[in-house]
């Protein structure tokens, strides 16, 4: 409950804080997620799947600069190549903040982007530590491409990246489920800040792209079609790679 | 101005498509799976996390040397489990084994060869007979004005109900009989349930730590194991618990926190130890694979991987006694020492 809290928390602040802009949407996506995954603390194989995720989303869009949160969920029953199971469940809150720079193209902006996110992994034939878990807020430099096409411009398609360079990570341990420092006597707080690492460049990579194509209806909301895809490899005590392919249909409400 | 809009139009297009394709270009490729590659892996990932080498003076690399000559590229996945299964052997530990689709690998030294001093029609006939109380997972028996209960795995679940029901027997009773013996163990969680209605101020009864790299001495600090007691009732009389060379893993633990209260006493054999918490992983060919990952040991730093000692030795064949079970009836004796 209080996790829900801090969360909720979370995204008030962003909404309060992007408020101060003129144009407003919140947004609602639903789709298929494609996943694979791999932890090596269990197994060098990957697990695949797909399953069905969905996006909240506000966006704040100013004559100069555009702020964007997207909290995404998704839980994918996985596989190996040998039919064993695995349940993956992935949260995330990601934003972007692009800026419109006078000596970029017109169509281009640039900005910075924060991750959130959290994977847990439930291996079916695991009796003992599980699930493995990892979880990392990170941040890095943000691009995107938007054009607007069609007679009266109602058409829009844009295509924005991501690629995380700085941050902290928290994850499973080398043979356990809780880190390393939670496994002995100490209080809460010296335990969590003693299993903190650094989320450095080249290290710990997460990278994304996001592609959307929107048609604009007469009320000014809009519905359209995307593409977000996301990869992340941790190194910790073990290492741990993901891929999300998330195919989608998302209804823009204008506040 | 035409050609500019064409252009911005086509590049956008080409940007969805290769971005699209990003799922196949970082897709990664399934690890390599031959012999020697399984071989590698497995040998590795145990010199890594398994936490008894040192205790057990097990040379891991010398049975690299002993078994690798072994593996060929065109072996058959039988010959190749076979293989694999008697290096894990090697370490002679009940929490490792190796599991296909056609066969567990294992190594059960901890109690073959040993007497059991277990029979179970003998305790059907004699001691419980057919008028036993059934409490989920326990068999309870009056014998000789005692409480007998019958435990026979720690995989199943005993709740608070099941063990006010034991509490509540024990207004009726002079002592407490736990019979433990040949339960191969199960989930920890059990045995604290049973364990914190039989005490009145919480007890540390062993210390464990974790594997925490690729060093022999790589581990987290050693960390106490405690028994909290229940809220509700509790029977804080005297109890004998049972036990064998067949009593393994949680049963040991088990063992271990009875073994730390005054009002205890152990009868039978000594537990066949488990001391370590099992890892579980997968190889690269599918199959699983499980190891110690973890050391424990009682507070005088003696290992519960190499079982927990009784009170009363029951170790010489000659004292077993026809039609009678003699664990129990040494333990009914002491119970009603001083009663």
């Amino acid at each position: 409950m209080k996790r829900w809290l801090f969360l909720l928390s979370f995204v008030l602040v962003q909404v309060a804080v992007f408020a101060q802009d003129k144009q407003r949407a919140l947004f609602w996506n639903a789709g298929t997620h494609n996943t694979w995954e791999r932890d090596f603390a269990y197994s060098p194989l990957l697990y695949q799947g797909a399953s069905f995720g969905f996006t909240l989303g506000y966006a704040s869009v100013g004559e100069k600069k555009t702020d964007e949160v997207y909290l995404h969920f998704s839980r994918i029953p996985m596989q190996n190549a040998f039919e064993a199971s695995m349940i993956g469940t992935h949260a995330q809150v990601m934003t972007y903040t692009f800026y419109k720079a006078a000596w970029l193209p017109e169509k281009f902006t640039l900005g910075w982007s924060n991750n959130n996110a959290l994977s847990l992994r439930n291996f079916q034939d695991a009796q003992n530590f599980n699930p493995r878990f990892d979880f990392h807020t990170s941040f890095g430099p943000a691009a995107r491409y938007q054009t607007f096409f069609g007679k009266a411009e109602q058409w829009r398609f844009s295509s924005q990246a991501h690629w995380q360079v700085i941050g902290f990570l928290f994850s499973a341990s080398y043979v356990t489920s809780p880190p390393d420092p939670f496994l002995h006597e100490q209080s809460t707080f010296n335990a969590f800040w003693q299993s903190i690492r650094l989320f450095q460049p080249f290290q710990q990579q997460d990278l994304g792209i996001l592609n959307q194509l929107f048609y604009q209806l007469s009320n000014g909301n809009e519905i359209g079609v995307g593409y977000r895809f996301n990869y992340t490899n941790l190194e910790n005590a073990q290492r741990s790679q993901r891929s999300i392919g998330h195919y989608f249909f998302q209804l823009n409400f204008q506040l | 101005m035409r050609q500019q809009a064409v252009l911005s139009r086509l590049v956008g297009v080409l940007l969805a498509v290769w971005t699209m394709s990003c799922e196949e270009i970082i897709a990664l490729r399934a690890p390599e799976a031959s012999p020697r590659a399984v071989f590698e892996h497995l040998w590795n990932d145990v010199n890594n996390r398994y936490s008894f080498f040192d205790e057990k003076q097990i040379d891991w690399e010398a049975v690299r040397q002993q078994y690798s000559p072994l593996i060929h590229e065109n072996m058959a996945p039988d010959a190749l489990f076979d293989v694999l299964g008697d290096m894990l052997g090697e370490l002679e530990d009940g929490h490792v084994n190796l599991l296909s689709t056609f066969n567990r690998s294992r190594n059960w030294s901890w109690f073959e060869g040993f007497p059991l001093f277990y029979d179970q029609q003998l305790i059907e006939d004699v001691y419980l007979g057919t008028t036993f109380r059934i409490i989920g997972p326990l068999h309870a028996q009056t014998v000789d004005n005692m409480l007998y209960v019958n435990y026979r795995t720690f995989e199943r679940t005993i709740t608070a109900q099941h063990m006010d029901e034991i509490v509540r027997l024990m207004q009726f009773h002079e002592g407490l009989i736990i019979d433990v013996r040949s339960n191969g163990g199960g989930n920890l969680q059990n045995a604290l349930n049973i364990a914190s209605r039989l005490i009145e101020e919480e007890v540390t009864y062993a210390r464990q730590r974790f594997k925490t790299g690729s060093g022999r001495e790589d581990f987290t600090p050693w960390a106490d194991m405690r028994i909290f007691p229940h809220s509700g009732e509790k029977y804080l009389g005297k109890v004998a618990v049972l036990t064998n060379r067949r009593s393994f893993s949680t049963t040991t633990f088990f063992a271990q926190m009875m073994r730390t209260l005054p009002q205890a006493r152990l009868f039978g054999d000594q537990t066949g130890g488990g001391g370590g918490i099992p890892v579980y992983a997968e190889l690269p060919n599918g199959w699983t694979y499980r190891f110690s990952g973890s050391q424990t040991i009682d507070m005088e730093g003696t290992q519960l991987e190499f079982g927990v000692s009784v009170d009363q030795v029951l170790d010489n064949p000659m004292s077993i006694v026809e039609g009678k079970d003699r664990v129990i009836e040494e333990a009914i004796e002491w119970l009603k020492e001083d009663n």
